[in-house]
């Protein structure tokens, strides 16, 4: 990974804005500082997938709080790969709480210093970072299952659970050499060469939340 | 009847008075009674003149007896006075008899024959007339019957006095009535002679004059065999039989029934009434002495004319003591009288407050009280004054409630204000969060920039770093402050938000009652428990309720309060909280928004020691919930707050 990610800051006070964008700037983060909830969803609206962003949210910035923002990123499936951290004040704890128990990253109490946020950013950047080579993975696949027919899924999926070809030829009610014909062409499609391969490689397509099943 | 003072309510005076009870029949008794004595009286007399009347009669047939028995006597002496002129006389004979002038006499008056016989009842001579003339008067005896004779005998006596027979003279018995003169007794009487056949022989009877009296008959000495009969034309009137007596009587008696009746009439009415006014006396006594107010009547000096039992028992003087007596009175407090003097004159002259005022007594035993007095006018039928009727109310509980609550509610106060004082720390805490957090961020990224650009600008490395550090520095400080209102917030307990509402809800009882404002308590009965700062919370309460008091004060009409509180669920965390809301029907927030509302936190209301909404909604914040404001559907403004269910837990757990 080359790129870093770029800090999405949000917070409606300008000075809190402006210096912290000024610090994070100079700490070397990429940063992009909005004054409303709002500005910020409607920016990432556009910018290009997959987005590669840390959000610092402040909680307590009405009409549309933090924790509110929080909820539309989770919706639109950001928090898989994009961490949240929120700015805390007074009388919102209980709702920072709320909100890192639905997923966010964490949160700093104002006023903070540089020696609790800078370290909690780099872990954000390292995680996003992270979150984001598994996403990729993920991507590549899902790609890879996607260029699989129908047949060949069907094939692989019981091939990576142990089946010989001619239990698969039973169970598909196709004939054996047929089997032999689909196996060959998932392996190439998926880049491995043994069974165990195939079964590593379905496993992992499982915990990225890729739908399996053929039918 | 006579009006006990002693309450009887419902009895009748005592059997004793049966007697007076039939009072009313004393007239007729009276009249009956008078009745009764004339009657006696009447009987007595006609009794009397009966008998007297009954002389006369006798007295009337004796002298009628008498008069005849002279007649007689006459007729025989005249006949004696013949006698001796027979004897005298040569020739006896008819002739000779008839001739002698008394004989003629004899005969023209009544003899109608004469007979002189001699010893052998031999007729020696005789003479004789036929008619008598008529000589009777206009109102004499009718003779009925003729016939019935009579004799006067003489004896006949010679010279020598030897006896020569009898003279016999012969007369009728109606010659002899109708020449006696009864015409005194006609007037009276009617006058029969009656045979001893019953026969009349004569009667005064006439047509024009019919006799209706008792009659009484006689048999007549001096003539045989004949009875006098009287029979009086005037009946005697018995007073029983005169009908202006009896009419008299009998309406003396109506008369007697009438007023018995009338008197009876009344005596009921006045029975009535005087046992309605009994059981209205005792009625109102025992109202009176039954009232937690005690009165007390005065004239216009001053002078007590009646007290209740409850003015007797709040002062711990009777009532015997106090009636009568002019101020000053003996319940004043001797420190006091003076000016109690004054007010009595203003009192008596009228300048009483119509709403009352209050003053302190004492008690006998020395306790002082608190009264409140209404003084008003006593006003007689014809409008005039004629003293003064107060009321007293023992004030003394209500005043020692007052100065409880006085006292509660300042040390509420203190104690908010001491909270106010967190609460101002802590906002301000809050405030300055923004600008250090600015700073601190501004000075970190000034002193990472100044390091990789000018590394060897050791003078302004230093500047920025100190700027830095006394950013960190007053960041503690403000952290510090929070911890130390958190700490005070951790003061809390657990209690029901329902309780509260009741709580502060008397902590504005006198605002309610003072704008007659209604309220509507709509309180979920299964609340869960918070755990809140108890006081904090209350105070909010009472805040919102006064503030929404304070929208109705210019509101006509009914004026509504409605608090609410339920179990909801927030949007955001969808923790379950506990909701109050309080809703009026005033002018609502008129495009007022919460921010707008709460901005007056620095601008705290100078009257009374209210919280501002901003310090609201801080005290709610502090407890994670939120306090929020609209107009509410029905119109007029709906306040409303939540706090978390298991928020001071969560807070635990985290830290």
């Amino acid at each position: 990974m080359t790129e870093q990610a770029t800090i999405y800051l949000c917070d409606d006070d300008e000075d809190v804005r402006g210096g912290l964008s000024f610090l994070l700037r100079h700490s070397g983060f990429d940063v992009r500082a909005f004054a409303s909830g709002k500005e910020l969803l409607e920016c990432i609206e556009v910018e290009p997938k997959p987005l590669r962003a840390i959000f610092v949210l402040d909680l307590d910035m009405p009409p549309m709080d933090g924790d509110v923002v929080h909820d539309q990123l989770i919706e639109m499936g950001y928090s898989k790969r994009n961490p949240v951290v929120f700015l805390s004040g007074r009388g919102t704890i209980a709702r920072a709480v709320s909100a890192v128990n639905k997923g966010a990253l964490s949160f700093v109490e104002k006023p903070y210093t540089n020696d609790t946020l800078l370290p909690l950013l780099h872990r954000a950047v390292a995680l996003e970072e992270q979150w984001t080579a598994e996403a990729k993975r993920c991507d590549f696949l899902r790609y890879m299952w996607d260029s699989l027919s129908a047949q060949q899924r069907k094939v692989a999926l019981l091939v990576a659970a142990g089946d010989l070809n001619k239990t698969v030829a039973t169970k598909l009610e196709i004939v054996e050499r047929t089997v032999e014909m689909h196996r060959a062409k998932a392996f190439e499609k998926l880049g491995v060469d043994s069974p165990a391969a195939l079964a590593t490689t379905v496993a992992a397509m499982k915990s990225c939340g890729i739908e399996m099943h053929t039918e | 009847m006579t009006v006990s003072t002693a309450p009887q309510p419902f009895q009748p005076t005592a059997p004793a008075s049966w007697i007076n009870r039939q009072l009313w029949l004393l007239p007729f008794l009276l009249a009956v009674f008078f009745v009764a004595m004339i009657a006696y009286w009447a009987e007595a007399n006609d009794a009397q003149e009966q008998s007297a009347y009954q002389n006369t009669l006798m007295a009337d047939i004796q002298s009628v007896e008498l008069q005849l028995m002279g007649r007689q006597d006459i007729e025989r002496t005249k006949l004696r006075e013949v006698a001796p002129k027979l004897v005298g006389s040569p020739s006896v004979g008819d002739v000779a008899l008839q001739s002698l002038p008394e004989v003629a006499a004899g005969m023209d008056r009544l003899w109608n024959r004469l007979v002189w016989i001699d010893a052998d009842n031999q007729v020696i001579a005789r003479a004789h007339r036929e008619v008598l003339a008529q000589t009777a008067s206009t109102d004499s005896l009718k003779i009925q019957s003729t016939g019935q004779a009579e004799h006067f005998v003489v004896p006949v006596t010679s010279i020598d006095g030897k006896p020569a027979g009898q003279l016999l003279a012969r007369y009728e018995i109606t010659d002899l009535l109708q020449s006696t003169d009864l015409a005194w007794l006609n007037r009276r009487y009617q006058v029969d002679f009656v045979s001893e056949l019953g026969e009349v022989i004569a009667t005064t009877e006439s047509p024009i004059k019919v006799p209706r009296g008792s009659r009484y008959e006689k048999p007549l000495a001096s003539f045989k065999d004949t009875t006098l009969r009287l029979t009086q034309f005037e009946a005697h009137a018995s007073w029983r039989t005169n009908a202006r007596t009896m009419a008299l009587l009998g309406g003396l008696l109506l008369l007697g029934g009438a007023a018995s009746q009338l008197l009876r009439r009344e005596m009921v009415r006045v029975k009535r009434a005087v046992m309605a006014s009994q059981t209205e006396a005792a009625w109102r006594q025992s109202m009176e002495d039954s009232a937690l107010v005690g009165l007390r009547a005065r004239d216009p000096d001053g002078r007590i004319l009646y007290v209740n039992k409850t003015l007797c028992t709040m002062v711990g003087y009777s009532r015997e003591e106090l009636v009568g007596l002019i101020p000053p009175l003996p319940f004043w407090p001797p420190e006091a009288v003076d000016g109690m003097m004054a007010r009595n004159m203003n009192t008596l002259a009228g300048e009483s407050p119509a709403e009352g005022f209050e003053t302190r007594w004492r008690h006998r035993d020395g306790h002082i009280l608190d009264v409140m007095i209404f003084e008003a006018p006593l006003v007689n039928s014809h409008g005039v004054r004629i003293g003064w009727m107060g009321s007293i109310v023992d004030i003394s509980e209500r005043k020692a409630l007052e100065e409880k609550e006085r006292h509660h509610v300042e040390a509420m106060a203190q104690h908010a204000r001491l909270n106010d004082m967190g609460l101002i720390a802590s906002e301000l805490a809050h405030e300055l969060n923004q600008p250090l957090t600015s700073i601190a961020s501004y000075s970190a990224g000034l002193e990472i920039a100044l390091k990789k650009r000018l590394p060897d600008e050791s003078d302004l490395l230093g500047a920025v770093d100190a700027v830095h550090r006394n950013a960190k520095k007053a960041g503690d400080i403000v952290n510090w402050i929070r911890r130390q209102s958190s700490r005070s917030e951790s003061l809390r307990v657990a209690c029901n938000l329902n309780v509260l509402v009741a709580e502060s809800l008397k902590q504005r009882k006198r605002q309610i009652e003072r704008n007659r404002i209604q309220m509507h308590l709509n309180l979920a009965p299964d609340l869960p428990m918070v755990t809140v700062d108890r006081i904090g919370v209350e105070q909010v309460i009472a805040n919102l309720v006064r503030n929404a008091a304070d929208a109705l004060e210019a509101q006509n009409g009914v004026r509504s309060i409605w608090i609410d509180t339920r179990l909801s669920e927030d949007a955001s965390t969808r923790n379950a909280t506990v909701e109050v809301l309080v809703r009026d029907n005033g002018p609502g927030l008129q495009g007022r928004t919460i921010d707008m509302l709460c901005s007056t936190f620095y601008s705290t209301k100078t009257n009374g020691m209210g919280l501002g909404l901003g310090i609201c909604r801080a005290i709610v914040e502090s407890h994670g919930g939120r306090l929020s404001a609209g107009d509410a559907p029905t119109g007029g403004a709906e306040i409303s707050f939540t706090i978390p269910v298991s928020q001071a837990i969560q807070e635990k757990e985290f830290q």
